[in-house]
């Protein structure tokens, strides 16, 4: 019984580091370009909790004070209204019961319980603010690697990253390529790309060298010649299995709007 | 599961490709305004279609 106890009391007060922890796992497992998610060791989870948790609790705890002698002074300021004895600190309350061992009165509870609440709230918000995506937004979390300098930073920072697949459907010296716009890709566990998805793409042949009595068009120095295109619309979603290569160029958002601008788009279609 | 590109995004960039001719247009034009360190505008050469960006003239110093 009072192992099970000691348990709950330790959690209560892992609480907003654990919550933090939650909250960034899921927040990292949503972005578009997708690996794995990556385990944090039971070490560094409990560290970090540890960490979080302190810091939070001692916030918590210079607040609640300021607040309650913040009351004891406007009441000695303006003593009309006589509104009891001034409440202990509720973090002071935890000790107390974590120490001495005794049980809390139900009333006394009410006050850390409220706190913890609204620890977990400030944390949730802070980890849900865009001051924590400016804090992030250099590090890459998910160990996305080029995918994340090419793709993933710039397309969070006002740049559209366009694809060119080449694919490895090749029928004599014609291959099949494709270049859109990049929406998603799912890595495997050691950041092998799995799959890319194109938006809007354009299809279109290349072939290795030219064909004989015509003329070379494309890249005369490599000897890679693209014939004539075709939008496909839609999206396109390429495997691993068939994709040769993949360059990412990135083009600014604000580009695409002086040459498109709002009242030219196109009206939604679903 | 979000994509990386809302799917205004995406549609914007797809009607811009189709206007200027293709995705390695667009490529291009970036360049080119990169290289102009981003002032001046998308002009459309009304001999051939195409589209280029016209770096802004410097300023005449008074």
């Amino acid at each position: 019984m009072p192992l099970t106890l000691g348990f709950l009391a330790s959690v209560l007060i892992l609480l907003p580091g654990l919550v933090a922890l939650a909250a960034f796992n899921f927040r990292v497992g949503r972005a578009g370009a997708r690996r794995p998610e990556q385990q944090l060791t039971a070490i560094s989870a409990i560290v970090v909790a540890v960490i979080i948790s302190v810091m939070t609790h001692y916030l918590g705890w210079l607040v609640s004070e300021g607040a309650i002698d913040a009351a004891v002074a406007i009441h000695d300021a303006f003593p009309t209204i006589h509104w009891g004895e001034a409440p202990a600190n509720p973090l002071v309350t935890v000790y107390n019961v974590l120490t001495g061992g005794k049980p809390v009165p139900a009333g006394e509870a009410v006050a850390p319980a409220a706190l913890l609440a609204l620890e977990i709230f400030a944390i949730l918000g802070f980890l849900a603010s865009d001051s924590f995506d400016l804090f992030l937004e250099r590090l890459d979390w998910s160990g996305q690697g080029w995918v994340f300098q090419h793709i993933t930073r710039p397309a969070e920072n006002g740049y559209a990253p366009i694809g060119h697949v080449f694919t490895s459907t090749m029928s004599g010296s014609y291959g099949v390529a494709y270049k859109g716009v990049v929406i998603d890709t799912r890595q495997g566990a050691n950041g092998e790309v799995l799959s890319i998805a194109l938006a809007r793409p354009e299809r279109f042949l290349y072939e290795i060298g030219h064909s004989e009595g015509q003329p070379a068009g494309g890249d005369q120095a490599t000897g890679v010649t693209t014939h004539a295109k075709d939008y496909v619309g839609g999206v396109v979603q390429l495997d691993s299995r068939i994709i040769t290569n993949i360059v990412v160029h990135s083009i600014a958002q604000s580009l695409l709007e002086e040459i498109v601008p709002d009242e030219e788009q196109e009206e939604p279609i679903s | 599961m979000a994509t990386i590109m809302t799917i205004d995004e995406q549609r914007r960039a797809g009607a811009a490709a189709r206007k200027v001719g293709g995705y390695t247009e667009l490529i291009r034009l970036e360049t080119e305004r990169r290289a102009a360190k981003g002032k001046g505008q998308v002009v459309r050469d009304a001999a051939n279609g195409r589209y280029s960006f016209a770096p802004a003239d410097p300023k005449p110093k008074k």
